[in-house]
């Protein structure tokens, strides 16, 4: 009888795990992701050479195409953390009456805080995710173990991609983030990861600390 | 030293800021309150000009190299005097030393467009190479500066980067004016002066961050600071193309309808700002009443032109009447926030100044002329601020900070930091679900049997 129970025991366990594991869910709860038309326009350099200049042959000086800043900016569909298992839909998120910054309800989803940047875009955009609900482990449950150089993929919903890189990883208590700095504009192309970390704080209903990681556009 | 006055004083003198007195300044801002009036759009909003104005004479001073016009040298002098503006931006903030490295430095890469210039009017090829070998190394040298002066060695790395794509810009300019391009040589302008507003965007933030308490904990960047910035860029440079455009109508010049068409191009994207507060109604009209000051421009250069007094002085009314309509239109659709006496009063400084630059550039005062330019370029951004502040005053809604005051509450549960205490409670939840299961198995097995 013992062993019974035992196998009907591990039964339960291994149902448990599956539910917990961070799975896939691109296709689940897709909202209607709408791609502003600015993805990937590279620039290049060449020269048109509409008018060459033909009185001064050796001059060599050519019109050419006009330079523009590269957007990248992209409405993010998916992301993908190969070094944390991380394989999920991104949702858009904006801000609670409160003032905080939304976060989808699946447990298992990430949210962009679509008020602020896209990511690509110069400046800095936000995905956050949970670290756990009541239950089990969140999407960002691994998101500490990151490291420096580790990649994040973003898709939108054509399947274009886009690879950050970590360039840091900080962690403040909840109440004295550098909420400008995470959100706020910058020159360079970021993409901060946002969950939860530190002790539950049962009173508060909030684990204390938020953990940031930051990372930046390769291109 | 008491860096706001200095910055707000020394690179901005007294006739570059707006003249209206009576324009709605609101106090810095605050979360519920948007305003473009904060100490840090401020210096967004000066470096911005700055920044723009240095592409924009940049390009006009290579253009004047390369035809060996008679106002190269007044041109040349208005770029110097913006470098000396811009040094004492740097300084008011970074100090005295670091504003005379800066000018150094920048002085140095206006000198290496000089020799390219040179070299091309030459037709010397080793000494164009030479020119832009010295302008790549301006990326290293900027981003040297800004490493030093912000701590900070990826901020300068980007915002290096971004020079660097200046630098580039201007070459395309000139190349393109060189090769008799104009219209892809006015692309080339209007992208570039665009572009420094951006690197504007990104070294107010930079410094912004670095010192938040000298700038009352405001941010550069707001959806009320963007509608000033962009207001600022698109009606400082239609002054500056403005003004280019009639010296090149008096002048008889093969540039001249490229130029008139960058006007166009700058009135479109006016009136599609216009259009994103107040409708697609309210940008056309916009649309329509600001090209209609741009013909009385034109009538005035083509009068000039022809020694048509009365014509002249019928193109000044007819600008005088449109001050009024066009006061009284910017009041109407900001519901009285922008006043019309203001608003006209700024208008007939802007048609003094263009007016002025035209005549003295006309009579060959090019000094003067550019001087004019200068001031009238300047000038906009005491009108954009104008504007912005009554735009945003009756939209607050609509440009309402848009960040989060807090961070996200992304946990509910205890996983990670007593996972273990959660992995003893579902042993145990799972042992007595799986000892209830066996026991209504048995129960099920029990009952079967009796069967």
């Amino acid at each position: 009888m013992w062993k019974f129970i035992s196998i009907l025991l591990l039964m339960l366990l291994v149902s448990c795990g599956q539910t917990q594991s961070t799975g896939s869910f691109s296709q689940q709860d897709k909202d209607e992701v709408q791609v502003q038309g600015e993805v990937t326009q590279k620039t290049d350099g060449s020269a048109e050479n509409k008018n060459g200049n033909q009185n001064n042959d050796q001059l060599e000086t050519t019109s050419s195409s006009v330079i523009k800043d590269p957007s990248y900016g992209i409405v993010p569909e998916t992301i993908k953390i190969d070094s944390i298992g991380v394989d999920s839909a991104v949702e858009k998120v904006g801000l609670k009456d409160n003032g905080q910054m939304g976060v989808p309800e699946n447990f298992r989803l990430t949210g962009w805080f679509d008020r602020g940047s896209k990511p690509g875009e110069r400046g800095s955009a936000v995905i956050d995710g949970h670290v756990d609900d009541k239950t089990g482990p969140g999407v960002f449950f691994d998101l500490e173990d990151m490291k420096k150089g580790d990649e994040v993929e973003v898709f939108n919903d054509e399947g274009d991609k886009l690879v950050f890189e970590v360039v840091d990883k900080q962690v403040f208590p909840m109440n004295d983030a550098p909420v400008e700095d995470i959100f706020g504009y910058t020159s360079r192309r970021m993409l901060n990861l946002v969950t939860c970390t530190g002790t539950f704080d049962h009173s508060k209903g909030s684990h204390l600390d938020r953990l940031v990681v930051y990372t930046e556009l390769k291109e | 030293m008491n860096w706001k006055r200095t910055l707000v004083a020394a690179p901005l003198s007294a006739a570059l800021i707006f003249s209206a007195a009576g324009v709605p300044v609101s106090a810095e801002a605050s979360d519920s309150n948007p305003s473009v009036d904060t100490a840090a759009v401020d210096l967004r909003a000066d470096l911005g000009h700055l920044l723009s104005e240095h592409a924009f004479l940049a390009i006009e001073a290579m253009r004047n190299g390369a035809d060996g016009s008679e106002d190269f040298q007044a041109s040349v002098d208005a770029l110097k005097s913006n470098t000396k503006d811009l040094s004492k931006a740097i300084a008011s903030v970074y100090g005295d030393e670091a504003g005379q490295s800066f000018k150094d430095m920048w002085s140095a890469h206006i000198g290496y467009f000089v020799d390219y210039v040179n070299a091309t009017a030459e037709g010397n090829k080793e000494a164009k190479q030479t020119a832009l070998d010295n302008l790549s190394q301006y990326r290293e040298d900027f981003s040297q500066f800004l490493e030093t002066a912000t701590d900070k060695r990826l901020e300068a790395g980007s915002l290096a980067d971004s020079l660097q794509m200046h630098v580039d810009q201007l070459i395309g300019a000139f190349d393109s004016y060189a090769a008799e391009d104009y219209q892809q040589a006015y692309k080339h302008e209007r992208e570039a002066i665009g572009h420094m507003h951006m690197v504007a965007k990104g070294l107010s933030s930079a410094v912004v961050d670095q010192m938040p308490d000298q700038f009352n904990n405001t941010m550069a960047v707001t959806p009320a600071g963007d509608l000033r910035a962009d207001l600022g860029k698109l009606l400082s440079e239609h002054a500056g193309i403005a003004a280019i455009a009639m010296q090149n109508g008096i002048e008889g010049t093969a540039d001249f309808e490229a130029s008139t068409k960058a006007l166009s191009g700058n009135t479109e994207d006016l009136s599609a700002a216009i259009a994103s507060v107040y409708g697609e109604d309210a940008g056309k009209k916009f649309e329509d009443m600001w090209s209609e000051h741009i013909g009385y421009f034109v009538d005035y250069v083509n009068a000039t032109a022809e020694e048509d007094e009365k014509a002249k002085q019928e193109a000044m009314d007819n600008l005088k009447m449109y001050k009024e309509d066009f006061s009284a239109f910017i009041e109407e659709a900001t519901g009285g926030n922008v006043e019309a006496s203001a608003m006209a009063e700024g208008l007939q400084t802007h048609v003094n100044q263009l007016i002025g630059a035209f005549d003295s550039y006309a009579n060959g005062s090019y000094d003067e002329a550019f001087s004019q330019t200068r001031d009238a370029y300047g000038h906009m951004y005491g009108a954009a601020k104008l504007l912005s502040s009554g735009i945003v005053a009756q939209n607050s809604d609509k440009f309402a900070s848009d960040m989060p005051s807090e961070m996200p509450d992304t946990g509910m549960g205890t996983m990670a930091e007593q996972n273990n205490d959660m992995m003893w409670a579902w042993i145990l939840g799972a042992g007595v679900f799986a000892l209830a299961a066996l026991a209504a198995i048995r129960k099920y097995t029990t009952a079967n049997h009796d069967k």
